[in-house]
């Protein structure tokens, strides 16, 4: 009676088991994109008036620069190296970009476009008093009009240095402020950019 | 049903005939000899009435059961044996040639009742470790929180949070994997090994709420040196029957309403059927300052179950769903390091809005279905064999805020299938008792690619089998023996994707390059095999010392394969703002714990003491190892690895009754936790806590019962130093600045109340009201073992009505 049981057990066991076992062993799991991964960030940089052709300065999440890097003294981090002239006045473009997959790069700005109300670039300068930045009259707005900041018109007077920070700031509590606490919302993008004024 | 010695008897007298060369013959000459034995108490039955329904001829047992017929002819007879106190008994024999048969009487269906139920009350989880029982009033108490809640009011056993909805027990200063919950003995798989997975369980569901401290049950599992929770149904009444009960509760903190109710019909035959239903809502929950915003919680679920209960034998089906959707406070959803150096520098959340019953996201969606079959039969009173299959789907969704086409999509969306065949063998009596059985388990996980999220745990399909065996030896009543022995193994298949950039920085190249299956735009496709062999050994005492006082002694070594979330995850932790990663070359966790326990049971005063050691190898923790730059900013990233570590502590019981309208109750542990390679404190250890309880009534109001409850928890002082610095924007200057998450919050002593009155008789019903005050005095406090301690404070007072009936 109990090998009977046990025999019944082993039947039941191995119908289920079987149709399981072999359906799994073939199945491989899918490759994901992740499509929101924010990994490039950049600033195409024109001169006003200028025939030269605008300069783009790329930060990349894979910690290999391109454009004009090199190291910093004084600073751990490697960064990238803007250089502008003094008394002059620039046109400078964001740009949010998904490498992940280098053979499809895809455009985050134009969603963050498409959502502006839930999106805000802020440009926090940081040790740099030459330079002054304000949203370009062609800058996108979100529905009450206020600029996202992703076109901007940079003003150089003197000579100096320090950083322009990039945020991307996901559902901020305030569309303008003057510090990164003013707005509120989740960091979606933070990256330095080290700016020459010479 | 043949009974298996029957059969043997049938055996050995055929193996009688034939060697001596017997010739069957047509002759009226067979010799029946029987023996009537009561089930229950295996005991000779005297005084039955046998009578072989062809012939007429009759029989009565005699004082040891015994009885004859002689001169029978070979064919089939039916027998008919009655006794005054036991069912009929029926019984068709094929006559070939003199047998002896044992007949074994069922008693009374209505007598069996009380047989049943004695039974499950004498088998113990363990007969030398100590068991805590949750009492009906803790149960309904606890009936609109979680399991977590519902157990931690004894001595040891904490919580781990994320926020007030999500609830894991802790024991002995371990949680997930290294604790076991049980319900109708299947062991519950659903993604146990993460901080904010809470148990995916209902207890209002069952009536038997058993914990052990340690590895106490090796017939369970024999990963958990933590502890095992134990939850079961009650045996029903095998009479016609109908009734239920039902439990009304309402909150004023959060708005909360709860629904709970139960009905059982059952009937003389022993068959019954059982249904339980629970639905919960409220909205947001508020702290004595402010609304926690998107912390509203939802929960239905329904229990089916329809059986037969009988003394030689039992069945069951049942069925079980559980769904919740829990929303996570809003301001806990962070995007960098910066965002929790905000959060933590502000005194109150950034974000908070009025209250709403809305849960958007972040939030969590669970589901759990559970399919079981049971089946058990018993050969005599002493030995019993069980069947169980069992089904476990359960689908895991965490939603985050997210941009774009993704916003309603889940960022982790996990299935995993559990099914579980084992089956037991129990026997021996009186000095020694032992069970043996076998297991099989079979896993599968996926993680839905529709996501669009790197998976956070890979795919994997698991298969796990083993055996045990237990023995009890009891010598005399004043001592026991427990020893158990546990083998399981574990065969994992792994299919996971790195990122190219960590198969590089990890150097995983030359340990597993050879198991890259497929490679893909900047990822690799590993498939992996890993086996493991755990052993687990229990070996226990209890010596009665007379005068109600016990003492125990109970010795544990347990092996753990690391979890699959140990090995292999792979992303952003959102509370933390940490990158966790696995370590795949983790090997098996083995831990020796030592549980000593002195009680006294019986008496006004009785107490409890209980201390322990844990020593293990290879405990799997998880530490900050450095800071990865990304486009958000620098982040820590922590990972997970193996140290030597141990954890001692002390719990402590008592109660007193005062007078016969006052008692006292006392529960407090101490727990100490360290990493013995580094010598620091391990992460997480619950603080010192006291806790205080008095019930008063009154002479003169019978239906009255009062209780008033303080819970102390100091400031844990042994914690490790897992602070970074960041650097943040201050006055156009960049500073670094410090993000202190290791540093636990300060003390805190809440007190709670509450009032019972009733039963009162309304109609067929019996009805019993409840006023019960949580954190009475509005304390603002935060919680160590709380991972949104970071962000707000935790849940002001709540006034909760409850209305019961007893149908």
């Amino acid at each position: 009676m109990f090998k009977k049981y046990l025999l019944n057990a082993f039947v039941l066991l191995c119908s289920f088991l079987l149709p399981i076992s072999c359906s799994k062993d073939n199945d491989t799991p899918e490759h994901i994109h992740e499509e929101e991964l924010i990994t490039r960030v950049t600033l195409k940089i024109k001169k006003q008036g200028s025939a030269d052709a605008a300069v783009t300065y790329t930060w990349n999440d894979d910690h290999e620069e391109e454009g004009h890097s090199e190291e910093e003294e004084g600073h751990d981090e490697d960064g990238v190296h803007v250089e502008l002239e003094a008394n002059s006045t620039y046109e400078v473009e964001v740009g949010f970009f998904n490498a992940s997959d280098p053979a499809d790069i895809e455009d985050i700005t134009e969603e963050v476009k498409a959502e502006a109300d839930e999106h805000q670039v802020f440009l926090e300068l940081i040790e740099i008093q030459g330079l002054s930045i304000v949203a370009a009259a062609n800058d996108s707005t979100d529905s009450n009009g206020n600029p996202l900041f992703l076109k901007s018109v940079w003003t150089t007077t003197a000579v100096s240095a320090g950083e322009v920070r990039v945020y991307l700031i996901h559902e901020p509590t305030a569309k303008s402020g003057s510090t990164r606490n003013d707005f509120g919302g989740e960091i979606d993008v933070k990256v330095d950019f080290h700016v020459d004024v010479e | 049903m043949l009974t298996f010695s029957m059969r043997l008897n049938r055996l050995v007298l055929t193996l009688i005939f034939v060697s001596t060369g017997f010739a069957f013959s047509q002759e009226c000459n067979i010799k029946l000899r029987g023996k009537i034995i009561d089930l229950h108490e295996d005991s000779p039955l005297d005084n039955a009435f046998i009578q072989i329904l062809e012939t007429n001829q009759t029989a009565v047992s005699s004082a040891k059961g015994d009885f004859v017929f002689d001169n029978l002819c070979p064919g089939k007879i039916i027998v008919k044996i009655s006794h005054i106190s036991c069912e009929d008994l029926i019984k068709e024999i094929d006559l070939k040639k003199s047998m002896d048969i044992k007949f074994f009487m069922e008693h009374h269906i209505a007598f069996l009742e009380e047989v049943i139920i004695e039974e499950s009350q004498v088998k113990k989880l363990s007969s030398t470790a100590k068991t805590y029982l949750l009492s009906e009033r803790q149960r309904d108490r606890s009936s609109s929180q979680g399991l977590g809640v519902a157990l931690e009011n004894i001595s040891g056993v904490n919580n781990i949070k994320t926020g007030n909805n999500i609830v894991k027990p802790v024991i002995h200063g371990m949680f997930g994997s290294r604790i076991g919950i049980i319900y109708n003995g299947i062991p519950l798989e659903n993604q146990q090994w993460g901080q904010d997975h809470a148990p995916t369980i209902d207890h209002n569901a069952f009536e038997n709420i058993r914990l052990i401290k340690g590895a106490g049950t090796l017939k369970y599992s024999g990963d958990s040196p933590g502890g095992v929770i134990v939850l079961e149904s009650k045996s029903l009444p095998i009479r016609d029957t109908l009734y239920g009960k039902t439990i009304i509760n309402g909150m004023t903190n959060g708005r909360g309403v709860n629904l709970i109710s139960s009905w059982v019909r059952s009937f003389q035959s022993g068959k019954y059927f059982k249904i339980q239903g629970t639905l919960k809502k409220n909205g947001d929950y508020s702290s004595p300052d402010y609304i926690l915003l998107n912390t509203g919680n939802e929960e239905k679920n329904i229990t089916f179950s329809l059986g037969r209960n009988k003394i030689l034998s039992q069945w069951k089906v049942g069925f079980s769903f559980f769904s919740n959707e829990i929303g996570i406070l809003r301001s806990s959803h962070i995007g960098n390091v910066d965002d929790l150096l905000r959060a933590i520098e502000s005194k109150s959340p950034l974000i908070i809005n009025p209250f709403t019953y809305d849960v958007n996201a972040p939030k969590q969606k669970n589901k759990h279905h559970t399919a079981f079959f049971q089946y058990s039969k018993r050969y005599d009173f002493n030995s019993k064999l069980n069947f169980q299959y069992s089904w476990q789907r359960n689908n895991r969704q965490e939603f985050d805020i997210r941009r774009g086409d993704n916003k309603n999509k889940a960022s982790v969306d996990l299935l995993l299938n559990t099914h579980i065949f084992n089956s037991n063998y129990e026997w021996g009596r009186g000095v020694m008792r032992h069970d043996s059985g076998i297991f099989m388990q079979i896993q599968d996980n996926f993680s839905n690619p529709d996501t669009q999220v790197k998976r956070l745990i890979p795919d994997y399909f698991k298969t796990k089998y083993g055996s045990y065996f237990t023995t009890t030896i009891t010598p005399s009543n004043a001592i026991n023996y427990d020893f158990g022995i546990r083998w399981e193994s574990h065969h994992n298949s792994i299919q996971k994707y790195y990122d190219n950039r960590r198969w590089e920085a990890d150097q995983y190249e030359s340990l597993y390059g050879s198991y890259v299956i497929k490679e893909v735009a900047g990822q690799k496709l590993v498939k992996r095999k890993l086996v493991f062999n755990n052993i687990s050994v229990n070996a226990g005492m209890n010596f009665n010392l007379g005068d109600a006082k016990v003492l125990g002694l109970n010795f544990y070594l347990t092996q753990r394969a690391p979890d699959i979330s140990e090995m292999f995850s792979d992303g952003l932790h959102h509370a933390l703002a940490t990158i966790e990663y696995g370590d795949p070359s983790l090997t098996q966790e083995t831990t020796k714990k030592v549980v000593f326990n002195f009680e006294k049971n019986k008496g006004a005063l009785q107490y409890s003491i209980g201390p322990y050691l844990s020593w293990a190898q290879n405990f799997i923790i998880i530490e900050p190892e450095g800071l990865l730059q990304t486009t958000r900013g620098a982040f820590p990233f922590w990972e997970f690895k193996a140290v030597d570590a141990m954890l001692k502590g002390i719990d402590f019981d008592l109660s007193f009754q005062i007078s016969d309208y006052i008692s006292f109750e006392h529960s407090s542990s101490w727990i100490d936790g360290i990493n013995r390679n580094t010598k620091t404190p391990l992460i997480n250890m619950p603080p010192v806590n006291i806790r205080n309880h008095f019930l008063f009534s009154l002479p003169r109001w019978k239906s009255f019962l009062m209780a008033l409850t303080s819970n102390n928890f100091l400031r844990q002082n042994q914690f490790p130093d897992n602070n970074f610095y960041t650097d943040v924007v201050e006055n156009g200057k960049i500073v670094n600045k410090l993000v202190d998450i290791s540093t636990p919050p300060d003390a805190y002593h809440h007190i709670g109340m509450e009032m019972h009155w009733g039963p009162y008789s309304l109609k067929h019903n019996k009805i019993r009201f409840s006023l019960i005050f949580d954190n009475m005095l509005n304390t603002n406090y935060r919680t160590y073992l709380n991972r949104l301690r970071f962000y707000a404070d935790e849940m002001g007072r709540n006034v909760m009505l409850q209305i019961k009936f007893n149908h």
